[in-house]
């Protein structure tokens, strides 16, 4: 789905328009979702079925961008706007609150801070990593996302993270067809989707194991590497490896992590 | 001769009491059902959870049947022996007390692939009408799971009164199948059973 967005984009011009960039990977993992758990309900019944909306919100932000990109403070402030509504709408069917006393105020808090800090980083990450380098990444601590899930006690979850991941994978194929692009558009809605996959996991499952969500994270950071001084000598290929090296070998470590807390080692 | 005869009854009443006695003892069940005190009056019971069980059995891979329980139990019923329709009875059951003897199965199980007990940590029973069924009864009711609420009808069968010095005590055992999938279950439905057979043992304590 990501790659038909992009690819029927692609008839229109050489340059890959904001809306098609902000809404192709949220309308893939929306379409992976379906096929996985049937239409997301709205409103959205069970946390999960909110994780698509919240995609497809922050793509409507990221479409928004070419108004958006030269005010930084209203950028922020819309995603920040949104992080606390994600927050809300995840813990909210919840029969009891995961967190009692000051907790209830300071963690919720602190999440959103860091989804907001995650945002900074892929805002930052679209900006610096050309072509495919963006999504890719992306794309590969996903699929690690699927096996930490799967070990909390998830199968459908991990199932989730595996569409999320096809459809990164989708939108990095499709991103060939366009050369040097504008993928900031995309920012928003990636930086909603993994953490909110991630908390929907910690918050339903009795396995979670934080640290991999917080290393999952940062992972994509990783992808930095093929900035380093040594490599910009490297061709772009090894470079390219470099970069999803730089951030699978943290989400691998995060997936090991998952394993290694797990209870017995299965059943 | 009368004063005769009383004395001739009164000794075969005084001899043949505990000989009656002894040979009602030998021929009964080693805990005699006691009657309710009011039989024709509904009467109300708090269930006792250490003594009432939920089982459950389910298909694995087609080959067999693998068995788990719910440890937390709780609820309360009216009993009526002579008019079973005047009974009811509420049942509440913690979802998070699945007890398949494997941790990381339990866990799975209370997750969001099957009971997703963080969203919805009870699964309830309240009947809406009990009728005599042969010389069993007949109990429909909602039953509440994962969020989603079904009338059904199972059968039960009352197992016996008993006042042995723990509280007047009644019991019932029931058995139904659901279908997990009517209840949004549907996780790895090729791998484990559609269909989970549930066997429970009430107990409950006269108030």
């Amino acid at each position: 789905m990501a790659a038909a967005i992009l690819a029927a984009a692609r008839l229109r011009g050489p340059r890959a328009p904001s809306w098609a960039v902000a809404c192709a990977v949220p309308m893939g993992y929306t379409a992976g979702f379906v096929a996985i758990s049937g239409w997301p309900a709205f409103p959205p019944g069970m946390a999960e079925q909110v994780v698509p909306w919240l995609g497809l919100a922050g793509g409507l932000l990221g479409a928004g961008y070419p108004l958006l990109q030269p005010r930084p403070l209203a950028r922020r402030g819309a995603f920040a706007a949104l992080a606390v509504l994600a927050l809300w709408l995840l813990q909210r069917k919840l029969y009891e609150s995961p967190w009692s006393g000051a907790a209830a105020v300071l963690v919720p808090l602190l999440l959103a801070a860091a989804a907001c800090a995650h945002f900074w980083l892929v805002e930052e990450l679209a900006r610096r990593l050309p072509g495919v380098t963006f999504p890719l990444p992306h794309a590969v601590v996903a699929a690690a996302a699927a096996p930490v899930l799967f070990l909390a006690g998830s199968l459908s979850f991990a199932r989730h993270a595996g569409a999320l991941s096809a459809s990164l994978l989708g939108f990095a194929a499709a991103g060939t067809l366009f050369g040097p692009s504008f993928w900031r558009p995309a920012a928003p809605a990636l930086a909603l989707l993994l953490p909110s996959l991630l908390l929907t996991g910690y918050l339903r499952t009795y396995e979670f194991s934080a640290a991999s969500g917080f290393l999952l994270l940062l992972a994509p950071a990783g992808a930095l590497a093929g900035d380093l001084a040594f490599a910009r000598a490297l061709h772009p290929l090894p470079r390219l490896l470099l970069r999803i090296g730089g951030a699978g070998v943290p989400a691998a470590v995060a997936a090991g992590l998952a394993r290694m807390s797990a209870s017995s080692g299965g059943y | 001769m009368k004063p005769r005869l009383f004395l001739l009854t009164v000794l075969c009443l005084g001899a043949g009491l505990p000989i009656g006695y002894v040979s009602l003892r030998a021929h009964a069940p080693e805990m005699p059902e006691v009657p309710a005190t009011a039989a024709s009056a509904a009467e109300s019971y708090d269930i006792d959870g250490v003594h009432s069980q939920v089982v459950f059995k389910a298909n694995h891979l087609g080959v067999s049947y693998n068995y788990g329980r719910f440890n937390d139990v709780s609820g309360k019923f009216t009993w009526d022996a002579a008019d079973p329709a005047k009974s009811s009875i509420e049942v509440t059951i913690k979802a998070e007390s699945i007890d398949t003897g494997n941790g990381d199965r339990d866990n799975h199980l209370r997750g969001p692939d099957f009971f997703d007990a963080k969203q919805f940590p009870t699964i309830s029973f309240k009947s809406t009408k009990v009728a005599k069924s042969g010389d069993g009864l007949k109990v429909t009711g909602d039953l509440s799971l994962h969020g989603k609420t079904k009338a059904i009808t199972v059968d039960a069968k009352h197992v016996g009164s008993n006042d042995a010095g723990f509280g007047y005590r009644t019991g019932f055992d029931v058995a139904f199948t659901v279908k997990r999938s009517e209840y949004g279950m549907s996780e790895m439905l090729e791998m484990l059973g559609d269909e989970v057979m549930v066997m429970v043992g009430i107990e409950g304590v006269r108030k």
